[in-house]
């Protein structure tokens, strides 16, 4: 039989459910929520929109310097900055879900019970297609430096929120661990419909001539091309661990990157780092997948997912 | 809506050196000129490469709407603004913009343009724009700098027809000291506006002798910037009212009164 050459490739995925025209979408807190990157394409061309995180009040964010470049990359300390649920949903939310592509909810808390209350009540927003649970937000609970580094802090918080949260529930992963497919298996037993890996490494850069940290916060979430490879492995790890899709992220600012994690088995990808050096960075990966997939005959994406997986001992 | 901005890979048309380690780089970027207004500025960045990583902001200096082109001018001081200086003519370069807020138009007939370093490029291309009104317009500029070598611009604010007054750290040209030194003077007896731009702790100086002075001033500001659009959150500066204000997007250009001065 012949191949139909004019066929356009298939770039649809299937995220626990969820149909995304594409599996490429923006990280959350690197693209705002969407208003500016709006000048510079069409955002309904994308897989879905993630937004900055929303938290339990509002939140001014950190003082003193923020961010800071670091060899192919770069650490933030924003503290999570955003104007809380309230104004979310009366000025944000009705204008995003206009777009008719999924839209995506990132929820940051210190505590448990703010996790739970937060979940319940975006979760229950008509237009709100998924929440993604920031579970590594650099603050109190158990006593620990990040809240969920721990497969038992993990369980815990998916498991409450689990109940409440009446769309798709998708934790994101902190990668400040020693074993993350112990964070990603407790996260599927505990209910969770997919994975978001990964978030910052803690970092640290030193003024020499101050003698001080750089970041007011001193320290701050590395991203950027420099964590690919480590976050590319753990995505490789974790789809050998768990059977849910995951949302491969970490440093991708091209469409080679976005192929390496759908081949190390992530199922949609999201760029973060990318749009703040090249505002197109997302329609750029978009448009080059499809061309890859063109010129190498793959007329679906879904055909390279885990590609890449090979048997324990190959 | 918001207006469009223009993201392109831009010709450079020119690229020299004004002043040891100043440098004038002159893009192909029709659109950017046409939108381009005073105390705006571009993201610049080498098209290929991961370090440096980010794009830099630079002010932009002159945009000629019929030549299609607009010029930064810009110091080498690390390793972004090396990577810009490695652009030679007919090599491209990404860049967007035109980016922030401008400077909006004087209430009196006195401007006081007071630049440090490598602030005065913004106020150069308000000198020329005010030159070009129709009502008439006494231009002051006080240009501040380490030392004779490092002054930048001034010809330029001269054919602008500004009255140019100089102060140097080593008094190497004009007066030695601060150039917030001669502020007092320029916008004593006339119903002046004061327009800043150049380090901190020289803005901070400006703002408090401003409000002293019983003037409105207006301060284009600098931060450590990432996207350049507003999304990142990493160039936040402290408001008055409380929260934080985005240089890239609210700024770069501040009225004195919205920010606060003490903690930033
Ligand atoms: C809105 C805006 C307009 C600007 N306009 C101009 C301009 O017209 N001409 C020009 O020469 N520069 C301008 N700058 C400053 C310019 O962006 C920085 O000099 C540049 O980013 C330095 O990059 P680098 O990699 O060469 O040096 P880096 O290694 O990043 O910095 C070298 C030194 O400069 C300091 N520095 C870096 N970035 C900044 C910054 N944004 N503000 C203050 N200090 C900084 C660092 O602390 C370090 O000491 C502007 C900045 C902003 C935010
Ligand atoms: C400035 C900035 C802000 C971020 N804010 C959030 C956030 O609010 N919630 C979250 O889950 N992740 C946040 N992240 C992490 C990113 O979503 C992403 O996981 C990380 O940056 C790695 O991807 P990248 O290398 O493509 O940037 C932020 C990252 C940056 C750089
Ligand atoms: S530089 Fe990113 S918000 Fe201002």
């Amino acid at each position: 039989m012949e191949l139909k050459q004019s066929a356009r490739p298939n770039l649809s995925v299937t995220v626990a459910g969820m149909e995304l025209k594409n599996p490429v979408m923006p990280a959350s807190g690197c693209f705002g929520w969407g208003e500016e990157y709006a000048r510079f394409f069409d955002l309904t061309d994308m897989g879905a929109l993630v937004g900055k995180a929303v938290t339990p009040r509002p939140r001014p964010g950190n003082a003193g310097v923020r961010i800071v470049e670091t060899p192919s990359g770069m650490l933030n300390a924003i503290g999570l900055q955003n104007p809380g649920p309230e104004a979310f949903l009366r000025d944000v939310l009705p204008r995003v879900r206009e777009l008719g592509i999924p839209v995506w909810v990132n929820v940051s808390a210190n505590a448990l019970q703010e996790y739970v209350d937060l979940c319940g009540l975006l979760s229950s927003q008509p237009g709100v297609s998924a929440i993604e649970l920031n579970l590594s937000c650099p603050n109190v609970g158990r006593g620990h430096a990040e809240f969920c580094v721990t497969p038992e802090a993990v369980m815990d918080t998916v498991s409450a929120c689990r109940p409440v949260c009446r769309t798709h529930l998708i934790p994101k992963l902190s990668p400040n661990t020693t074993d993350i497919t112990a964070l990603a298996r407790a996260a599927e037993a505990a209910g969770a419909d997919a994975l978001s890996m990964i978030n910052t490494f803690v970092g640290m850069v030193i003024d020499i001539d101050k003698r001080r940290p750089v970041l007011g916060n001193r320290t701050g979430g590395m991203s950027g091309p420099a964590v690919r490879p480590i976050a590319v492995r753990m995505v490789y790890e974790v789809a050998g661990a768990v059977s849910i899709p995951i949302i491969g992220i970490g440093g991708i600012s091209t469409w080679r990157d976005a192929l390496e994690f759908l081949m190390a088995g992530a199922t949609a990808v999201q760029v973060g780092t990318a749009s703040f050096f090249n505002p197109r960075a997302i329609p750029e990966v978009i448009q080059g997948l499809e061309t890859w997939m063109v010129d190498h005959g793959v007329a679906n994406i879904r055909e390279v997912i885990g590609a890449a997986r090979v048997p324990t001992g190959g | 809506m918001p207006e469009a901005i223009e993201l392109l890979h831009a010709e450079v048309l020119d690229h020299h050196e004004v002043a040891p380690d100043h440098w004038v780089i002159t893009l192909d970027a029709p659109e950017i000129a046409a939108g381009a207004r005073p105390g705006q500025f571009v993201m610049v960045r080498g098209i290929q490469g991961t370090d440096p990583l980010l794009p830099r902001a630079l002010s932009i200096y002159h945009a000629d709407v019929e030549g299609g082109c607009i010029e930064l001018l810009y110091r080498v001081v690390g390793p972004g603004t090396t990577r810009l200086q490695e652009h030679e003519p007919g090599r491209r370069v990404a860049v967007w913009g035109p980016l922030g807020s401008q400077f909006r138009l004087p209430e009196g007939d006195r401007v006081v343009l007071v630049g440090g370093g490598v602030g005065v490029p913004p106020l150069v291309f308000w000198a020329e724009r005010l030159a070009a009104l129709s009502v008439p317009m006494e231009v002051i500029a006080l240009i501040g700098a380490q030392s004779e070598s490092s002054l930048v611009g001034i010809d330029r604010l001269r054919r602008a027809r500004a009255n140019v007054r100089i102060a140097t750290d080593d008094g190497s040209q004009g007066r030695k000291g601060y150039v917030t030194d001669l502020l007092p003077q320029a916008v004593q007896s006339a119903r002046a506006t004061i327009y800043a731009c150049g380090p901190t702790p020289m803005l901070k100086a400006v703002a408090r002798l401003g409000k002293t002075l019983e003037t409105p001033t207006e301060l284009a500001l600098e931060a450590p910037m990432a996207c350049g659009v507003g999304a990142c959150l990493g160039c936040t500066v402290p408001r008055r009212e409380g929260g934080f204000a985005r240089v890239c997007t609210e700024g770069p250009v501040f009225d004195r009164d919205s920010i606060d001065w003490e903690t930033l």
